[in-house]
């Protein structure tokens, strides 16, 4: 093997907010990926990068306070160490120290190093030594580790090229052990060598804060604060992605109409426009709600400001069976579900993790936002439109809530649950570190939902475009030559109705009727099954499948126009249009949800019952809410 | 006397651990017999609280905190 080809399987081992990924992402840039770790859905982040010839294949296993795990998070890292045959188990580790949280961070070092896998210790935030162990003698403290020591500062890049270095350099030598950590305890062994390479014991409080928890952590300002700002984040996440999205939405319609005026007329292009292309469109769409969700969560997480509110909110999410982490799936929920729910795997406590994983879905996710958006248009009167779309948010609070309460009592508790929490020191947000979080969580939405989402669009046009038998071929006959413009979309009405969907959709109409829908929603409910968003597409086709005008009339405007048979009143009515939001407010209608639930939790036991509970109630709901409305 | 009847400010040594689990947990974290802590905040409705112990600033629930037996020093 020459120079060139040489690699090196390298793992980045350390506490949480040890600066770990921060270290990752200035090593990597943007040659990193993110996945999981196979068999389970912890997120997995791995990259390269070359040094000198060498290619050094990094993996950032989950953060962790030590190799006997408690988390599914910590537990790949220790078994990553502790298991040679892991196939993430690493040549070299870095094991990564916050500097001025030495003493807590050797615990974890001490573990690797008696592993005796070759080591760098990288002491990250070394410029705070200044501060805080003006006097650490880090030859000493490499000495009596036996592990090369680099100091950065990665969040301002300092040290990167020195850790490279030594990582091209080492010779892959085992450490020698020179404690016994069954006749000692770590901390005994950790405070010698500390007081060895003379660190300073006690380390002062950070003032800044100090200062800043006097109020964020207080009762009264704290709470407020809290509050105010989520108020602040939704509007933003709303106001901000309006634009971005008009001009997708603009795009993607403006592509079509080029598609379609210079393609050839056949059944490839139609599938490609009215099925693909379209479908694509629904994801895409979804892109900057979801950017600017997680640019305001990362920027949370990252100022350190996130553990405050899980501090905070603990006691008072005790009292449903959740706890002060759930705040993060709770919150997160209101973007996507899916990445929601992988957050909850910080949770320990297995009874916690799980109701917190069963109640997110209830989060007002933003694929709902479009079917609230139209509905709400559709028939709340303006003025109140705002307000509704409020209370749609309120409401899927209450049912998450609600239904922890439920599940707390239904699902025994095997042990007693424990929160611990370290609140970081506050520190300004890293741009780097943001975006390529929220690259890594577009990613993971587009490569998730989006396959099914574009599936399900080009299932749905097919049924659309095609039904059983010689029924298609019987109307075309019927309106061969007829060139009246009502009388086409006639044609239009009753192709639709003898479509594989309509067959489908009328079908199950008994079962929705009382709720108040009739065969058409039933086709939107049976496609809004795999992933709700494609509701408002559903709309969209139901009502423009052919349609011989390209003048763009809007979904909402068609759906204006239907009136009920026999009458001039409109079809889409006040009781109607409250019984189909709160249909969609709690009904389970997400594959990717359920598919992430049954990994998460090992089983599709809970991916089922999450499916029933939210899916029952969304129905004795809507039944309840339609037939009060038609009394009134 | 438990790092649960601390007051807001109060400082104290740990003495002991009543529950096994528990002491490993938190020494990982850095509490252990000999350690110097301090409650530094309380959130709303007196739960969790956080104490400053070791080198860095650990958030526990009260009932937790009732597991670390501690020597109050005098205010």
């Amino acid at each position: 093997m020459n120079e060139g080809s040489r690699r090196l399987k390298v793992a980045l081992v350390g506490n949480p907010n040890s600066g770990k990924t921060s270290l990752f992402n200035k090593l990597t840039g943007l040659h990193q990926k993110v996945g999981n770790f196979p068999g389970i859905t912890v997120e997995k982040k791995w990259g390269k990068f070359k040094f000198n010839g060498l290619t050094v294949d990094l993996v950032d296993l989950p953060g962790t306070y030590s190799l006997q795990p408690r988390s599914m998070d910590e537990e790949v890292a220790s078994k990553a160490i502790l298991n040679r045959d892991n196939p993430d188990h690493p040549e070299l580790v870095l094991i990564v120290v916050d500097a001025s949280h030495l003493k807590t961070s050797l615990y974890l070092a001490l573990q690797i190093i008696e592993q005796k896998i070759p080591a760098v210790l990288v002491m990250n935030m070394a410029d705070q030594l200044t501060r805080l162990s003006p006097d650490l003698d880090i030859d000493s403290l490499a000495a009596q580790l036996d592990v090369p020591i680099v100091k950065t500062v990665a969040r301002d890049g300092d040290g990167i090229q020195e850790l490279q270095q030594v990582i091209a350099q080492h010779e892959l030598k085992s450490p020698i052990v020179a404690w016994d950590s069954l006749k000692e305890e770590r901390h005994v062994i950790i405070k010698r060598i500390l007081s060895n390479a003379k660190a300073e014991a006690p380390v002062m409080a950070h003032a800044t804060t100090q200062k800043l928890d006097d109020y964020l952590t207080h009762p009264v300002w704290g709470v407020g604060f809290f509050v105010l700002l989520l108020g602040l984040m939704f509007q933003s996440v709303y106001s901000w992605s309006a634009l971005p999205m008009e001009f997708i939405e603009g795009f993607f319609s403006n592509a079509s109409e080029w598609f379609a005026a210079s393609l050839p007329d056949s059944f490839l292009t139609r599938l490609w426009i009215e099925g693909i292309w379209a479908g694509l469109g629904g994801v895409v769409i979804f892109i900057p709600q979801i950017a600017f969700l997680f640019l305001f969560i990362s920027l949370l997480e990252e100022t350190g400001y996130m553990a405050r509110v899980s501090f905070l909110a603990d006691r008072w999410l005790r009292k449903f069976g959740l706890q002060g982490r759930s705040i993060v799936p709770l919150i997160g929920g209101v973007a996507c579900a899916v990445p929601a729910i992988l957050a909850a795997r910080t949770i320990a406590d297995r009874k916690e993790r799980l109701l917190t994983i069963m109640v997110t879905p209830f989060m007002s996710c933003s694929a709902r936002l479009p079917v609230y958006t139209l509905l709400i248009g559709l028939v709340i009167p303006i003025g109140f439109q705002g307000l509704s779309l409020l209370f749609l948010y309120l409401l899927g609070t209450v049912a998450a809530l609600g239904a922890a309460i439920v599940l707390n009592r239904m699902v025994p508790a095997t042990e007693e649950s424990h929160f611990l929490m370290e609140l970081p020191d506050y520190r300004a947000p890293r741009f780097m570190n943001v975006i390529l979080e929220i690259i890594r969580k577009v990613t993971q939405f587009v490569s998730s939902a989006g396959k099914i989402i574009v599936l399900v669009s080009v299932f749905l046009w097919l049924g659309a475009s095609y039904g059983p038998g010689q029924r298609f071929d019987q109307i075309e006959a019927e309106y061969a030559g007829i060139q009246d413009e009502s009388a086409l979309h006639q044609k239009d009405a009753e192709l639709l109705e003898n479509s594989y969907i309509g067959i489908l959709g009328k079908t199950i109409e008994p079962a929705i009727a009382p709720l108040g829908y009739d065969w058409k929603i039933g086709i939107a409910l049976i496609t809004s099954f795999a992933a709700r968003e494609v509701f408002v597409g559903t709309m969209a086709t139901i009502y423009s499948v052919g349609t011989a005008d390209s003048e763009a009339v809007s979904v909402r405007e068609k759906m204006k126009l239907e009136q009920k048979p026999n009458s001039e009143e409109p079809l889409y009515d006040l009781p109607f249009g409250l019984s189909l939001l709160i249909f969609y407010a709690f009904a389970m209608q997400c594959m990717s949800t359920l598919a992430v639930v049954k990994t998460e939790t090992g089983s599709w036991k809970w991916p089922l019952i999450q499916l029933v509970m939210m899916t029952g109630l969304a129905y004795v709901a809507s039944f309840a809410v339609y037939n009060i409305m038609r009394l009134l | 006397m438990t790092a649960k009847d601390l007051i807001l400010g109060q400082h104290a040594i740990v003495a002991s651990f009543s529950d096994e689990k528990l002491a490993v947990f938190l020494a990982e974290r850095g509490v252990v017999a000999g350690e110097r802590l301090c409650v530094e905040r309380i959130a709303p409705m007196g739960d969790p609280i956080a104490i400053r112990v070791s080198d860095h600033l650990l958030c526990l629930r009260r009932r937790d905190a009732s597991a670390i037996i501690v020597q109050p020093e005098a205010l």
